[in-house]
Order: C-alpha cells, then sequence, then structure tokens
C-alpha cells in the first residue's frame, strides 16, 4: 500500500483500519501524523454533529403514540358495539320471525359466525404468513396463493368440525369464509338463513363456507378459494 | 402494559436522540426534525412486528425516517437554515471557542450537498460501515467510499472558507 492509496482509504472511514492500512501508517511517519490529525478532524466532526434533542421529546413522542393508540382503540370498540349489536338483532330475527330452519349444517355455520363478532372489528389485512399458519393448524395444505384481503383467520372448532374461521372485508360488506377442514359436506348449496346468505362448496378435501349480507361477490371469491385449495385455475364458479 | 408497548418504550427512549440528531442534519430545521422523528416512531409503532432483530433497530428507524423526509421533500421544496436560526441549546457546556468552531462546521455541513451528506451522516453520527451504508442508500460499497472521500473533501475546503470569514 502507498501513501496515496491509504490518504484516499482512511479519508473514506477514518475509524476503521484494514490490517494493510495499520501496517503501511506503522512504516510511514507522514502518514501517521496525517492518520492524527484526520482522527482530530472527526472528532471535532462528531462533536458538532451531535446537536442536542430537545428537552422532553421522548415523551411527547411516547404520549403522541399512547394518545393515537386509544383514539384507535375508541374506533375498534365502536365497531365492536355495532357488529355485537347486528349479531344480536340477526339471531332474534332468526328467532321471532321464525324464518324456516336450514340443514344443520348450514344453521351451525350461521350460529358460529354469530358467536364472533369480534372477527368483524379489524378491516386491514393480516399477514399472508399468519393466514397460513392458521391451514396449517389444521392440517390443510395450499395448493396455489391464498385469495388476498383476509382481516381475520382463526382455527375454530365448529361442532365436532375443525376449521379455519376467516373475514375478507369487501365493498359490499364483510363476507365470512370459513373452511372445515377434512370433511366434504354434500354437494354445492347455496342457503339464506334470516339476513344471512350463504354458500357451501365442497372443496379440495373439505368444504368452504361463504356467508355475508350480500352474495355478489360468492363467485369470484369460490373461483380465488378454488385455486388456492386445489390450484386449478381453469374450474371457475358453477363449471361443476 | 404490553410486552409490545415496553418494547416501543425502549426504542423510543434508546433512540430518540439519534433520530432528531439525523432529521435534524437531514433537513436543517429543529421542528421540522422533531415532527419528522415523532412521525417516525408513530410509524414504527404500526409496524413493530416487523422488527424482528433488537441490533438492527437504529438501522430500521433510520430507513423508515429517510422516507419520512423524503416524502415531505416531495410535498413541498425546504428552506436552507440560515446559521443564525440555530438554537441548539447547548451554550452553558461549551466554551466560546468550542461554540465558534460548532457553528463553523455546522454552517459548512449544512452547506454540503445531501449526496454527501447523508452518507457522511450515517458514518458519524450512526456509526455505520460502508457497507451498511450501500444498503440503506441502495448504492454500491465503491461509490458510498467515493461519496465519504469527497464529502470530507469538501467539507475542509468549506471549513477554510467559513473560517476565513470568522476571522475576517
Amino acid at each position: 500500500m502507498n501513501c496515496l492509496e491509504y490518504r484516499r482509504q482512511l479519508a473514506a472511514d477514518p475509524r476503521r483500519e484494514s490490517p494493510e492500512m495499520l501496517e503501511h501508517r506503522r512504516e510511514c511517519p507522514g502518514c501517521a501524523a496525517h492518520h492524527a490529525r484526520a482522527l482530530g478532524f472527526e472528532l471535532q466532526l462528531r462533536r458538532s454533529l451531535t446537536v442536542p434533542a430537545p428537552d422532553g421529546l421522548a415523551e411527547r413522542i411516547l404520549l403522541a403514540q399512547a394518545t393515537a393508540e386509544r383514539r384507535d382503540r375508541g374506533s375498534q370498540r365502536r365497531y365492536l358495539g355495532w357488529a355485537m349489536t347486528a349479531a344480536v338483532l340477526l339471531v332474534v330475527a332468526v328467532g321471532v320471525i321464525g324464518l324456516s330452519p336450514g340443514p344443520a349444517f348450514a344453521d351451525a355455520m350461521v350460529e358460529h359466525m354469530q358467536r364472533e363478532p369480534e372477527s368483524f372489528v379489524s378491516r386491514l389485512a393480516m399477514p399472508e404468513s399468519e393466514v397460513l399458519r392458521r391451514f396449517t393448524q389444521r392440517g390443510v395444505k395450499l395448493a396455489g396463493p391464498l385469495p388476498p384481503g383476509i382481516s381475520y383467520a382463526s382455527p375454530c372448532p365448529v361442532g365436532s368440525y375443525l376449521s379455519v374461521h376467516m373475514v375478507m372485508p369487501q365493498e359490499e360488506g364483510p363476507i365470512t369464509v370459513i373452511y372445515i377442514a377434512h370433511h366434504r359436506e354434500g354437494a354445492r348449496d347455496d342457503f339464506r338463513k334470516a339476513d344471512v346468505v350463504g354458500r357451501s362448496v365442497p372443496m379440495a378435501d373439505g368444504t368452504l363456507v361463504m356467508m355475508a349480507a350480500n352474495g355478489a361477490r360468492f363467485d369470484a371469491l369460490e373461483s380465488a378459494w378454488r385455486q388456492s385449495l386445489e390450484g386449478a385455475a381453469d374450474q371457475v364458479a358453477g363449471a361443476r | 402494559m404490553s410486552s409490545r408497548q415496553r418494547q416501543f418504550d425502549a426504542l423510543v427512549r434508546a433512540h430518540t436522540g439519534d433520530l432528531f440528531r439525523y432529521a435534524y442534519w437531514l433537513c436543517g430545521d429543529s421542528a421540522l426534525a422533531q415532527d419528522l422523528a415523532q412521525e417516525t416512531f408513530l410509524r414504527a409503532w404500526r409496524s413493530l412486528d416487523a422488527l424482528r432483530d433488537t441490533n438492527a433497530a437504529k438501522a430500521w428507524l433510520i430507513t423508515i425516517l429517510r422516507r419520512e423526509h423524503a416524502r415531505l421533500y416531495e410535498r413541498k421544496q425546504l428552506d436552507t437554515t440560515d446559521i443564525g436560526e440555530l438554537d441548539l441549546d447547548d451554550r452553558d457546556v461549551l466554551g466560546p471557542e468550542q461554540i465558534g468552531e460548532d457553528a463553523i462546521v455546522r454552517a459548512a455541513m449544512l452547506k454540503l450537498e445531501p449526496k454527501y451528506r447523508e452518507p457522511l451522516l450515517l458514518q458519524v453520527l450512526g456509526g455505520f460501515s460502508c457497507e451498511e451504508i450501500a444498503t440503506e442508500l441502495g448504492l454500491g460499497s465503491a461509490a458510498v467510499m467515493t461519496q465519504l472521500f469527497r464529502a470530507r473533501q469538501k467539507l475542509k475546503s468549506l471549513l477554510g472558507g467559513e473560517r476565513s470569514e470568522a476571522n475576517a
């Protein structure tokens, strides 16, 4: 290493010397003096740049975060209250209006959805890895990509069935999607329970159930979930 | 207090000073730097689960801060701060000579072009290596070394001019 090379490298990073630089400095008094001046400059530079942070800045940041957090929780509580009220009204509607109950399977799905109003609280998408973990817990291996926008996923028991209970917020309102693992429930079927419309579709090794106030998105979601569970891109809703 | 909240508290208390200083030298404005530091931490809170390695916390926060600063810059062109506007509250602990020298260095630093100033800040204040700076800035290591070399040359040149003016 020559002096020019040593000084170029030193100017790029004065606080880190390679073994080659160290060896050169020990043999070259000129570069040793240059090194001392460079470190002096670095000390001055660091001291000048270390401007003091304003008093109480960390506390003000923590206060802003706590305030934002309380505000967000307040919104969530209001939404949870609304969802619970809606669920209660739904149960009352079924009981009072006396709509005819459907098959036991569909009843169990609707009842389970109504028992988990907290599933509607968040509208933000969960990390895909978290949703995949729920399927793994149920021993279900996906054959394709997950449909996007799942805001809730929980490995719930539904009666005697093992399921992955999910919610997918849509423009028309949230859609509850329950995948019953390792159980194929009869044929593809559309059902209605009070204000809830639903669809049950045998898919892969289990049964996919979709429930919402509006079934407009069922075809598209059925197709997306079929790709995810069976990996069959060419099969679409109603093709079977 | 939840473990998530405790982690965030520790993060704020450990890195507020560094974040403020980095923001200050990016924008040259104390009030704006405080806003940038606060917004950086609020964004960090929302994605705290993404922080897996505590040793990477500082680099992670600086990445968020740089994005915030870039967004701010997209919205409006920031004015360059005049050295006379600086109020850095360290006059009670330093002697007059040091204060004068610091003022000269700070004024020169604010005159340095951002492409030289930023890697220098990451190295001097952040303590990052050339490789780490290259990763943060999306540049090659050789390019970062060249920028750091030139940054110091330009700073020394500016300091020569500032000192001459100060002594005149």
